[in-house]
């Protein structure tokens, strides 16, 4: 059920620091490690380096891909410039794709928006409604 | 007939209200009570509810409406105390505003140009090292009691609106001083403080009411437990023949029934906030909101 391919480099001439990280989950252990991963990734881009950092999050279906994704996408990020988040869902993974000027604000954004994301996944196996 | 399920969240606390037909279902709250020496520990409270409340709404197949939080206090107090037409006093830990109702808007008559004043007694409380359990608001209303002598402050009304940071770095300079040489105990300091501003807001209150010729005067807010500010607030209102209307900490302090209540108000009048604009702010003006449910 679980993969991750674990942070590793992609080339590139725009972003050549950009990690990329591949996490599965629905499960609360699973982000603690994606966020453990986006830390170590985050912190090897030195100062002013354009990054780039993506994570693809499969669910057990499309429906609660595309709910995650109503839920999280929504908030603007809380600074204004120096960081840009896509979201979108294809099939049932939600992906997540970062562009960030600076290691420390892209590592605030990730952080947060894991946190959020584990408040979705408690909340969908709280209160699913039970599959007929 | 439907029941509304109000998810708040703005600040240390965290409440679920369910709400039918105005009758509250439940309504449980939990606060955090920062230890001492600590900030004040809020993450990003407001965004947290947000995302279970969309999680929800979409897992059940249920409208989702995004409530200004001011307008959930005044409507939860109209509920609990029957109040018709209100002139509301608005006082909280982050704000501070006298608000009377007129053609589909709350709208701000007075307001507080610096601090709230709540945040003046909570940062009061902390220069004295009153306890923050169960809140420093709570402390200084106890301590009150026991004051003996009013300590001269600084009076600051400015037109209709009201100004405390002035007064709160006055007591911070004086405070320990006067402690000190024996001048005055903590007590009279929190006696004094708690008269001078409740003061400063009877009197932006009835001026409003003065200028709209409300006969009905209603306190809201976590400062509106204070059972001081509501004799105050009494006083001024028998004087005028008009009603005060005030609710004990159920409902005054932050909770998830008045977002409900707000809700169902906004939802019957046809409102439902789509999902992609169901963004948080921390700006949001109480007059902002049109209030369709309402004449």
């Amino acid at each position: 059920m679980y993969s991750s391919t674990g942070a590793q480099q992609r080339g590139g001439p725009r972003f050549p620091h950009a990690p990329f990280v591949h996490v599965s989950c629905l499960c609360r252990a699973h982000v603690k490690e994606a966020r453990a991963a986006a830390m170590a990734s985050g912190a090897a881009a030195g100062p002013g380096a354009g990054l780039a950092f993506e994570l693809s999050i499969p669910f057990p279906s499309s429906p609660l891909a595309r709910i995650a994704l109503g839920s999280l996408a929504p908030d603007p990020e809380p600074r204004k410039g120096g960081i840009s988040k896509e979201l979108d869902v294809t099939e049932n993974v939600l992906h997540v794709r970062w562009k960030a000027e600076e290691a420390r604000i892209l590592r605030v954004s990730i952080s947060s928006f894991l946190e959020h994301l584990s408040l979705v996944v408690e909340t969908m196996d709280l209160f699913r409604p039970p599959v007929a | 007939m439907p029941v509304v399920i109000g998810f708040e969240g703005s600040a240390n606390k965290i409440g679920v209200g369910i709400v039918q037909d105005g009758e509250v279902l439940s309504n449980p709250r939990r606060t955090y009570v920062t230890p001492p020496g600590q900030g004040p520990g809020m993450g990003a409270p407001l965004v947290t509810v947000a995302v279970v409340a969309r999680t929800v709404a979409q897992l059940w197949g249920k409208p989702l409406l995004g409530v200004n939080h001011c307008v959930g206090h005044i409507e939860m107090g109209r509920l609990v105390t029957g109040a018709q037409n209100p002139t509301v006093l608005y006082v909280s830990g982050g704000n501070t505003q006298v608000i009377a109702y007129s053609e589909h808007r709350y709208r701000i008559f007075g307001e507080t140009i610096d601090i709230a004043v709540g945040n003046c007694l909570d940062r009061f409380a902390r220069v004295l090292k009153i306890s923050n359990d169960p809140s420093p608001g709570y402390n200084i209303e106890q301590m009150a009691k026991k004051g003996q002598k009013l300590v001269e402050l600084p009076y600051t009304v400015k037109g209709m609106d009201v100004s405390f940071s002035g007064i709160l770095s006055h007591i911070e300079d004086v405070a320990h001083r006067m402690l000190a040489a024996g001048e005055c105990t903590a007590e009279d300091l929190c006696f004094s403080l708690q008269e001078t501003v409740f003061a400063m807001l009877v009197e932006i209150t009835e001026r409003a009411m003065a200028h709209t010729g409300s006969r009905e005067a209603l306190i809201v807010g976590g400062v509106g437990c204070n059972e001081r500010l509501q004799e105050m607030m009494g006083i001024m209102c028998r004087e005028r023949g008009a009603k005060l209307f005030a609710t004990d900490e159920r409902f005054c302090i932050d909770n998830g029934a008045m977002i409900a209540q707000a809700g169902w108000e906004m939802f019957q009048s046809g409102q439902i906030t789509p999902l992609e604009d169901s963004w948080i702010t921390q700006r949001y003006r109480t007059d902002e909101v049109e209030v369709a449910w309402r004449d």
